[in-house]
């Protein structure tokens, strides 16, 4: 059981590092963006290149990863998502237009490198104690939640002690009073994007450090990242680290109470759908909703 | 020749059978609002309850009415608790529905046969000893008559009072509420008859492919169907056929130059498949840029804006 | 005052996270009243229609409408009953016709029902033959005949306003609440709406509004009732609300 529990932090750790710029996204530019796990995809990926061309150990790809995860968010921002804002795109046109580039990014991943799953090459690892518990992990497990938790506490410094971060709280919880209150809200755009892109391409890396790599990782995670965000509150920050870490042990621990393997991410959902139906402002902060 | 004619029916056919599934979806969205993205879970409830059936003995005319039954009703259990939602949580939860019911075709093997799908079941017309050819005719006749029917069948409803409720729900719920309707039980009739339609079409599209697998019923499927939803304008149900005709005939029509020039390039079958979803893609993007009220929409009328 | 009371409200309260926008609100409108409700910005006047019409679930207090107890009805059963509101930002259905709108409006429509529609088309047929003769006649009394074939969204705001009278005027309502039923609309068509409000009261109509042109209040109502932060303040008829202390105080204290 504790193990299984050990499991879920894992998991609950990197989905909480994702699900960070998926409610920014969410909350600041108004945008259910059905593409974001497909950066997490991309991240582990953007790894895998470096694994295989370059013989890098897939911890050291991260800074990179980082790197092209905001570079092509931002390229999305000026390619569409401005327009789409410009001209008041509805909330269903946006999501769909959020699924097309779902589909292009996770065919290029395709296109590539193929339908079926795929390692990083490295020394196998045996799992060992980890901190003195009785649970084990690997060292790249080990290594993920570390990383996870210190980009968590990076996040938690940004948002709290930067003007920039203030600002991006304060958008994410009023968007209608910083629209119009003189905030450089392009600055604070293309932050959001680098962090939303960024953090989600690092938790892809360090998602694909716990498992194989297969072109749907990201879609599959997308919606217990949507259940994250949805338990933590949209908007919240803070919320959506809380939700990840949960979500991620009830995946986990399921399997302990007899759920089947293959039913892992039907738990995902089905968590999410309840969280939803019960929870429709999340169950820590009390979420703009309309 | 008798290729080639193959050839067009199977377009013609695929794009009737398609053309039932998104009059469903646009019965849900485009007369209604409801945003639905796990039209395709209804489709495959239609197509495995109507094969299972069937091979479990039914009469085909009751196992399709059970499986077109059943769509329904499963699209109530998620209706019920899930019609409430904004429009963007709604989208969440129904993807997440039609995952949850993928997956369990897909693991329930001992009921479903699971990843290897399930190859040999009674299809339409097998009494007549039809040619291949004769077989390809009679379905593709019996696809188009579908198509008729629900066409009818929609186009009767929708310009009804009934769908004058649909259309105001559309517009403004809250104002529809104002006005003393129980819109919450026309939503759910609008969802339960659009996911039935859906089921209709998936035991056409059993029978057209004659097989039926997990992976035809995957999230792309619900998408492809926005995607002819709103080529031809979310609203029309004119629209959705011409849309539907268009994609699967640009489909085909840039079928040979896949199989011959592109594979000559060197790339794989599996590296043409991902292109073409690489295009709807930036496809989906471009029609939400440019033309969200589709191609044949006009602006001031139906379009996904408000 | 003349009449039973239609509309009761007895100490209805509602919360917005710890926030009090309507604070132990009792009060009733008797038949073939016009009753107006005013107040400064911000004071509770839409909160309050949106409780009394269900739209919002009271925090506390009662609801009666011709004896019969709303509050605890769903929120579409008000308008069968006879009370029938609009909204302060009108809410046309944009992307349906004028007449659409009106038709749509029509309660106990054999059409509505799945299998009328299916089943009963020379039934739909004569039943919408008939509405759209209501419809039309009440387009014409408001002067919006020549625009019943256009989107309701190509309508001026003056114009929703009417359409949105016009289509509450399908239900045959007992009494309208009407929210800021003058707001955006062109003198010459205020002028318009008031004979209306005074020609349809005489035809039996109930009315409760909220507005902000004081003139046009004390001109055609019986009674003013005023909120301010939450609470009623006053209840009496024009002249005695004009020389309330209260009420000047409460003006006063919101404008500066
Ligand atoms: N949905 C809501 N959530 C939170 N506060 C609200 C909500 N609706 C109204 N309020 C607050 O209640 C108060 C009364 O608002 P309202 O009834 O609209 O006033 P009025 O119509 O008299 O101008 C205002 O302070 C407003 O901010
Ligand atoms: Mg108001």
């Amino acid at each position: 059981m504790l193990q299984y529990v050990a499991n879920g932090i894992v998991v609950g750790a990197i989905i909480a590092v994702a699900a960070i710029g998926l409610t920014l996204v969410y909350s600041i530019l108004r945008l259910t963006n059905f593409a974001h796990g497909d950066f997490v995809t991309l991240g582990a990926y953007t790894a895998l290149f470096i694994n295989l061309g370059l013989g890098w150990r897939p911890a050291a790809a991260l800074p990179v990863a980082f790197v092209v995860g905001a570079a092509l968010a931002i390229l999305l921002e000026l390619l569409v998502w401005r327009k789409m804002r410009q001209m008041r795109a509805s909330m269903v046109a946006l999501i769909v237009a959020s699924i097309g580039v779902a589909l292009a990014l996770r065919n290029l991943l395709v296109f590539f490198y193929g339908p079926s799953p795929q390692n990083f090459q490295q020394p196998v690892q045996r799992a060992t104690p980890f901190l003195g518990l009785p649970v084990t992990m690997t060292a790249d497990q080990q290594f993920a939640l570390v990383a996870s938790v210190v980009l968590v506490l990076a996040v938690h410094a940004l948002l709290r002690y930067t003007t920039l971060g203030k600002t991006m709280r304060a958008l994410s919880d009023n968007t209608d009073l910083a629209w119009v209150s003189g905030i450089d809200v392009d600055r604070v755009v293309t932050w959001t994007w680098i962090i939303g892109g960024g953090l989600a391409a690092v938790g892809g890396v360090l998602y694909g450090m716990t498992r194989p790599l297969y072109p749907e990782l990201g879609w599959h995670l997308l919606l217990p990242l949507f259940a994250a965000i949805i338990l933590g509150g949209i908007g919240h920050p803070y919320g959506a680290i809380a939700g990840g870490f949960l979500i991620g042990i009830v995946q986990e621990v399921s399997v302990y109470f007899g759920v089947p393997v293959e039913y892992k991410i039907a738990v995902g959902f089905v968590a999410m759908i309840v969280a939803l139906l019960l929870f429709p402002r999340g169950l820590f902060g009390e979420a703009s909703y309309r | 020749m008798s290729s080639y004619l193959m050839y067009i029916i199977n377009v013609v056919t695929t794009a009737a059978v398609y053309a039932v599934f998104v009059l469903g979806l646009n019965l849900q969205f485009g007369y209604t609002g409801i945003v639905n993205f796990g039209h395709v879970a209804f489709m495959a409830i239609g197509a495995y309850t109507t094969v299972l059936l069937s091979l479990a003995g039914w009469p085909l005319i009751a196992a399709i009415a059970a499986g077109v039954l059943l769509a329904a009703l499963a699209s109530l259990l998620i209706g019920l608790p899930a019609l409430r939602l904004r429009e963007d949580y709604l989208a969440i939860t129904t993807i997440g529905f039609a995952e949850v019911i993928r997956i369990i075709i897909n693991n329930e093997v001992e009921l479903t046969r699971g990843p290897q799908g399930i190859f040999r079941f009674p299809l339409p017309f097998e009494s007549w000893g039809l040619s291949p050819l004769g077989w390809r005719v009679a379905f593709m006749i019996l696809c188009l008559l579908t198509l008729a029917a629900v066409y009818l069948l929609l186009q009767r409803l929708t310009n009804s009072p009934w769908g004058r409720v649909l259309k105001a729900i559309r517009e403004d719920e809250d104002a529809a509420i104002a006005l003393g309707k129980n819109t919450r039980v026309f939503k759910l009739w609008s969802l339960a008859l659009g996911s039935a339609i859906a089921g209709l079409s998936g035991v056409l599209l059993a029978y057209l492919l004659a097989y039926i697998n997990p992976r035809e019923f995957l999230p792309l499927t619900t998408f492809t169907g926005w995607m002819i939803m709103v080529l031809g304008g979310a609203g029309s149900n004119v629209g959705v056929m011409v849309g539907s005709l268009l994609y699967f005939g640009l489909f085909s029509l840039t079928r040979p130059l896949e199989s011959s020039g592109l594979v000559a390039l060197g790339l794989t079958g599996q590296q043409v498949g991902a292109l073409r979803v690489i295009l709807i893609g930036i496809f989906l993007v471009v029609l939400m840029m440019y033309r969200p009220q589709g191609l044949f929409g006009r602006k001031e009328e139906l379009s996904l804006d408000r | 005052m003349t009449g039973e009371a239609l509309l009761d409200v007895r100490a209805v309260s509602r919360q917005f996270e710890g926030f009090w926008a309507v604070r132990g609100v009792s009060f009733t409108v008797p038949q073939h009243q016009i009753a107006g409700l005013i107040g400064p910005n911000g004071a509770g006047k839409t909160t309050l229609f949106n409780v009394v019409t269900r739209y919002l679930p009271p925090s506390g207090g009662e609801i009666y409408f011709a004896g019969t107890r709303l509050d605890t009805l769903p929120t579409y059963s008000a308008p069968g009953l006879g009370l029938v509101r609009t909204f302060q930002i009108s809410r046309v259905f944009s992307r349906m016709t004028v007449l659409e709108n009106m038709l749509f409006a029509a309660p106990g429509q054999v059409g509505e029902g799945l299998l009328g529609a299916l089943l009963a088309p020379r039934r739909v047929a004569r039943q919408e033959k008939e509405l759209r003769e209501r419809a039309m006649d009440l387009l014409r009394y408001f002067r919006l005949d020549h625009m019943a074939q256009n989107y309701a969204g190509a309508l001026s705001g003056g114009q929703r306003k009417l359409l949105e009278m016009a289509r509450a005027l399908m239900l045959n309502p007992r009494m309208l609440l009407l929210d800021e039923p003058m707001a955006g609309v062109n003198p010459a068509l205020k002028e318009q709406l008031l004979d209306y409000i005074l020609d349809l009261r005489s035809k039996g109509i109930t009315f409760l509004l909220i507005e902000h042109d004081i003139d046009m209040i004390m001109r055609i109502c019986d009674r003013i009732l005023v909120m301010a932060q939450g609470e009623l303040i006053a209840d009496g008829t024009p002249d005695q609300v004009r020389r309330d202390p209260r009420v000047i105080d409460a003006y006063l204290g919101a404008s500066q």
